[in-house]
């Protein structure tokens, strides 16, 4: 894996929000691959994984009748994360990050800060930090 | 007339001695503060060192993902911090939050959080003599957080260790 392809861009980077129960998420768009129906998927055959299970919470599955998925860029086994309906991206200012307490991340190191946006926090995600990645 | 000794001049001899000897009292007994708050329908204590700042109850942002001694998160002047519930540490029922409640912002052991109280009482300093071992008989849910008791108007007050309740959190 060529590292310069992994290398963050701090000022310019685009993140995908998504809302689970509630909550609003960001996944830096660096990390996705590819967003899509379940069905639609160009990069497969993938591993699906719910995304509610990765941060424990629960799944309403009633809730939403077209899933869609990310497909994570770069990492194996080639994996697509299910999310609801994406919301919108943004770009998220590197000012407005802030670390996530650390009684937090021992919880949940997946979600590794938040940005207060119109006064909500949207919760900053690192897909690479997901157990089936680190894992290998 | 000189020589004649007054009552009142005893008097006040006597009350300027009694001064002195409780000055020097209050110089050599160790003091140590203490924020004073209610948990449930009990008086509590934390160090008052273990105490960075006592914040107004503000909206407390859930997190998915954290266990339920972890309410949510706070956005305090920008910066991002954790809030825990006292109430469940303590294995006390929830109740509802109103405008008493407040947020003690502690931090021990490199660990800080924010810690949801029912109400902030006083913020005062007590007689390091005056802090005794807890009692015996002592709910067993408290009894782990507790470094020892004292006396705050004439109440009797548990004094919780502040890393003992994070490191609960953290095992």
């Amino acid at each position: 894996m060529n590292d310069s392809i992994l290398t963050p861009s701090f000022t310019e980077t685009l993140y995908l929000l998504f809302t689970i129960n509630s909550a609003t998420f960001a996944v830096d768009m660096e990390q996705v691959a590819e967003i899509a129906t379940i069905n639609d998927i160009k990069h497969a055959p993938v591993c699906f994984h719910w995304f509610h299970d990765i941060i424990g919470s629960e799944t309403n599955v009633t809730a939403y009748n077209y899933p869609r998925a990310l497909v994570v860029k770069h990492k194996q086994p080639q994996t697509a994360i299910i999310i609801e309906e994406p919301k919108d991206t943004v770009y998220i200012p590197l000012e407005s990050m802030r670390e996530m307490p650390g009684l937090v991340t021992r919880f949940t190191n997946v979600i590794w800060g938040a940005a207060f946006i119109g006064g909500k926090p949207v919760y900053l995600t690192d897909l690479y930090k997901i157990d089936i990645f680190s894992e290998l | 007339m000189t020589s004649e000794t007054y009552k009142s001049e005893l008097i006040l001899k006597e009350l300027r001695g009694r001064q002195e000897r409780a000055k020097i009292v209050e110089i050599d007994e160790e003091q140590v503060k203490m924020v004073f708050f209610t948990s449930g329908d009990a008086l509590f204590a934390f160090y008052g060192s273990d105490v960075k700042e006592i914040l107004p109850i503000d909206r407390i942002y859930y997190v998915p993902g954290c266990p339920a001694i972890i309410l949510g998160i706070i956005n305090i002047r920008g910066d991002v911090e954790s809030v825990v519930s006292l109430h469940r540490l303590l294995g006390f029922e929830d109740k509802a939050q109103t405008k008493n409640s407040k947020i003690a912002l502690a931090q021990k052991n490199g660990i800080r959080s924010g810690i949801l109280l029912d109400s902030v009482d006083d913020v005062d300093d007590v007689t390091a003599s005056s802090i005794v071992p807890a009692i015996s008989t002592l709910n067993k849910n408290i009894k782990e957080f507790v470094i020892g008791e004292t006396t705050y108007k004439n109440r009797n007050v548990t004094i919780l260790d502040v890393g003992k309740l994070f490191s609960k959190i953290t095992v």
